[in-house]
């Protein structure tokens, strides 16, 4: 092994950066030891007792920083030194190509990018309304990702936009796909026939993801700010899109997704479905499906449910239920993990990033647990005291506001979950945890390695409670986070993945509901 | 530019040289450290905290400060608003002193020890987080890292002295070895076992105990910092110094102080807080910090851990 090394007299650096800089060495080729450390006794001592210590070291005092590298060729030990020297010098600002001039106004974007037509608007929500509305007077649709934006403000760029035949997909939108371009926090899906408007985030991400592993694809996914279908706006932009995809030639099935409209909204948007020439399925989680099947409109209740309609529409066939055992039977592995419990293990707790995919859970545990907890509950009367602590069966959003103010979503940051992971594993009540695992652009880097990461730390600090762990992977196989990938990490942290968020739901009540009867 | 919180060792180093100001001797992204007489202090941004060398100022005065500053520049402190532009100013008003609460016998159920190691070994980072998972029967010690391994090595041994020093009250060779090895070791601006001992030495002032063990290790342990002080970098030896007497930066001082109210609601942000400090600093304190009580607790409920 050859040995180089830098030594910066007193030279103080803060730890997190010295921290990177140990890393980003390392991480060189041929490098098999990098040390950055401070020159004290102590230090120069474990040196020599890892015959890493030089004469010049030896003679470093507390106060300077030394950089100690063993490799295994002379040229990569220097090349370490050099990248340590240039990261120890830098500054850490970024240069920009002199032919880059980056607009500072949307009138020198729009002339910087002739023919461009949407604006992808994140600030503060105190100034995003203002340049939306520069924006629609420019001609051009508004991605307004940008929360807490006055429902006035709202209302006032719709009606706008709709004048002017725009979107505004927003405020507070998450999730869009327009021209396979994703927009924000979205997956890498196929292209196809099938047009999205959602109301939701996670909806729209899970509606795509499994058009894609159903055989299917995307023409585009619009989504309209959760409060579109508030009758205060009463579904402006849900109704643009509609417009919009009829026209569309690549979009054969138009699918809404959303929560439950206001009602005069529902009616106007079901009344506005009558008239459209393309099938429609409606996916209303939480909401009843008679009205819309009233409408001539393809009602379902889950989004696996729509999804399936929905292919099945857009290779021109009926669109009928999904089955029951579509993803397969999982009989025997419940009852694997049924026997692997203890007879106080009894409730289920569901941790997840996802509000919707929450929704969705609840909804399919409904059936076989009857109602769950939560933050975000089916009924008023199942709302949890405090969405931080769990009680009997749980299901919490943790993306819901009480859990993000003043810090990034948990798709972005999985602290809050891990943090909850291990909370839930604390409680010898617990039988099983379900968790989403959403992954595309705009998400964690590796949200499933956080997962097992979280889970594998749990288990050995309460080993004598063992819950199950079941969980769904949101994502796509060209995803940022790959899908196999993801799922493989899973597995090996003896995590159950099940292929469709209603499938992991399912899968989690029976369990949950053999063990009761075994145990009684 | 306007500080909004000098500490107590920055106020009375600035005290002792208002006419000669301080020089830069080394400037990083989110602070610049600058000597003043023979002592050193640390100017910087809010992200900092309030501690007792620190000096803070909002980040757009920050980043204006450490845009117009190299090594060997001369900054002025002022404490009146008669000011220059790169001069900073300060008041008595906004002197961060923060002691920790003396000793209030803090016990198991009230800290709740487990839970906050589970938080440490889940939350925390680098070689002392995962000594403490090796310590607590929960992973192995070696990685691919030589340096590291004799590091940890180093750390356990260290921990295993500061054991026996409870066993045999003011045994003060076992605790002398311990703080030799401790002082300057490992990596970080603050050497981990520095921080190590700070958050020791804090945990020590909170802990009471039947026979006074712990506040007669408190005192012994500062003895032997002091004397051994030159082991380690010029900046942890300020630190180190008024940790001594009983000053310590703000993450730690909330953590302490929901320690000793038995405040369970406050206790665990207050250490999350902690352990996202520097790159392991705040692990390393908090590791220390537990590692006192629990030896506390153990006195407390009658045994040694050496038994």
């Amino acid at each position: 092994m050859v040995i180089q090394w830098l030594i910066k007299p007193k030279m103080y650096q803060d730890s997190v950066k010295l921290m990177k800089l140990s890393a980003e060495i390392a991480g060189q080729d041929g490098i098999r030891q990098a040390s950055v450390i401070m020159a004290t006794d102590m230090n120069k001592n474990t040196l020599k007792e890892a015959d890493m210590l030089v004469p010049e070291i030896a003679a470093a005092g507390a106060n300077d920083l030394v950089i100690v590298i063993g490799a295994d060729t002379e040229e990569q030990a220097k090349g370490a030194i050099a990248l340590a020297e240039n990261m120890l010098t830098s500054t850490g600002g970024k240069k920009s190509k002199s032919q880059e001039v980056l607009p500072r106004t949307l009138e020198s974007a729009c002339q910087a990018l002739p023919g461009s037509n949407l604006a992808l608007i994140s600030l503060p929500g105190c100034y995003a309304a203002a340049e939306a509305m520069k924006a629609i007077n420019l001609g051009l649709n508004v991605h307004l990702f940008s929360d807490n934006v006055s429902l006035e403000d709202e209302i006032r760029l719709k009606q706008r936009a709709a004048q002017k035949g725009l979107l505004v997909m927003g405020p507070d939108c998450g999730t869009a796909i327009i021209n396979g371009v994703p927009l924000a926090f979205a997956n890498v899906v196929a292209r196809g026939k099938i047009g999205i408007i959602g109301a939701s985030g996670t909806g729209i991400q899970e509606a795509t993801v499994l058009i894609e592993r159903l055989g299917g694809g995307i023409s585009h996914a619009i989504g309209t700010g959760g409060r579109d279908l508030s009758d205060a706006v009463g579904g402006i932009m849900m109704l643009q899109g509609i417009d919009i995809l009829e026209k569309d030639p690549a979009t054969k099935v138009i699918m809404l997704v959303s929560k439950p409209a206001g009602p005069q909204t529902t009616t106007r948007i079901l009344a506005r479905v009558k008239q459209c020439k393309k099938p429609v399925v409606v996916c209303l989680i939480k909401g009843e499906l008679t009205a819309i099947n009233e409408s001539g409109a393809v009602g379902a209740a889950t989004l696996e449910d729509a999804v399936y309609k929905a292919i099945s529409l857009a290779n021109e066939e009926v669109a009928v239920p999904i089955p029951d055992n579509y993803w397969g039977d999982f009989s025997k592995e419940i009852q694997r993990l049924a026997s692997s419990l203890k007879p106080g293990q009894r409730y289920l707790r569901g941790l997840f990033t996802g509000g919707t995919l929450a929704d969705e859970a609840m909804i399919v545990l409904r059936e076989i647990l009857g109602d769950v907890y939560s933050n975000i509950p089916l009924r008023p009367e199942y709302r949890l005291p405090s969405a931080r602590k769990s009680q009997a069966n749980t299901v919490v959003d943790l993306g819901d506001d009480e859990f993000t103010q003043g810090r990034p979503h948990p798709m972005i940051d999985p602290l809050p979950r891990n943090e909850r992971i291990l909370q839930e594993f604390a409680d010898p009540e617990v039988a099983l945890i379900l968790c989403d695992v959403v992954t595309g652009y705009g998400s964690h880097r590796d949200p499933a390695g956080e997962l097992a990461q979280a889970v594998s730390k749990a288990r050995q600090a309460y080993p004598e409670n063992n819950p199950v762990i079941i969980a769904f992977v949101c994502g796509t196989e060209a995803d940022p986070q790959p899908l196999s990938q993801q799922v493989e990490i899973l597995k090996e942290a003896a995590i159950i993945v099940m292929p469709s968020n209603a499938a992991a739901a399912k899968t989690a009540g029976k369990l949950i509901e053999l063990h009761a009867k075994q145990g009684v | 530019m306007q500080a909004f919180s000098v500490g107590i060792g920055a106020w009375q180093a600035l005290s002792a040289s208002f006419e000669t100001g301080a020089t830069v001797v080394s400037v990083a992204r989110r602070s610049l450290y600058c000597q003043a007489g023979t002592d050193l202090l640390c100017v910087g941004s809010e992200a900092i905290e309030r501690g007792p060398i620190n000096i803070l100022l909002n980040d757009d005065d920050w980043k204006m400060l450490r845009g117009s500053v190299t090594v060997g520049t001369r900054l002025k402190f002022k404490d009146n608003l008669a000011c220059g532009p790169m001069d900073i100013n300060w008041s008595k008003s906004i002197i961060f002193a923060a002691k920790c609460p003396e000793a209030t016998g803090v016990t198991a159920p009230q800290a709740n020890l487990k839970n906050l190691w589970n938080l440490l070994y889940l939350q925390g980072k680098g070689p002392v987080a995962e000594t403490v998972g090796y310590l607590l029967g929960r992973q192995g010690l070696t990685s691919s890292d030589p340096v590291m391994n004799k590091v940890k090595k180093k750390i356990v041994y260290s921990l295993k002295l500061l054991k026996k020093g409870w066993q045999r009250p003011y045994c003060r060779p076992d605790l002398a070895e311990a703080v030799k090895n401790l002082l300057g070791l490992g990596p970080g601006l603050t050497p981990l076992g520095d921080d190590f001992l700070v958050g020791y030495l804090s945990g020590l002032t909170l802990v009471g105990d039947r026979n006074g063990v712990s506040q007669g290790l408190r005192s012994e342990l500062r003895v032997l910092i002091i004397d051994h002080l030159a082991q380690t970098n010029e900046i942890s030896q300020a630190h180190l110094r008024w940790a001594c007497a009983g000053y310590y930066t703000e993450p730690l001082i909330l953590l302490l102080t929901g320690l000793a109210e038995g405040n369970q609601r406050h206790l665990h942000p207050a250490i999350i807080n902690l352990l996202q400090r520097g790159a392991t600093s705040g692990t390393d304190t908090a590791a220390g910090l537990l590692w006192a009580l629990e030896h506390g607790k153990e006195m407390h409920n009658g045994y040694s851990m050496a038994h």
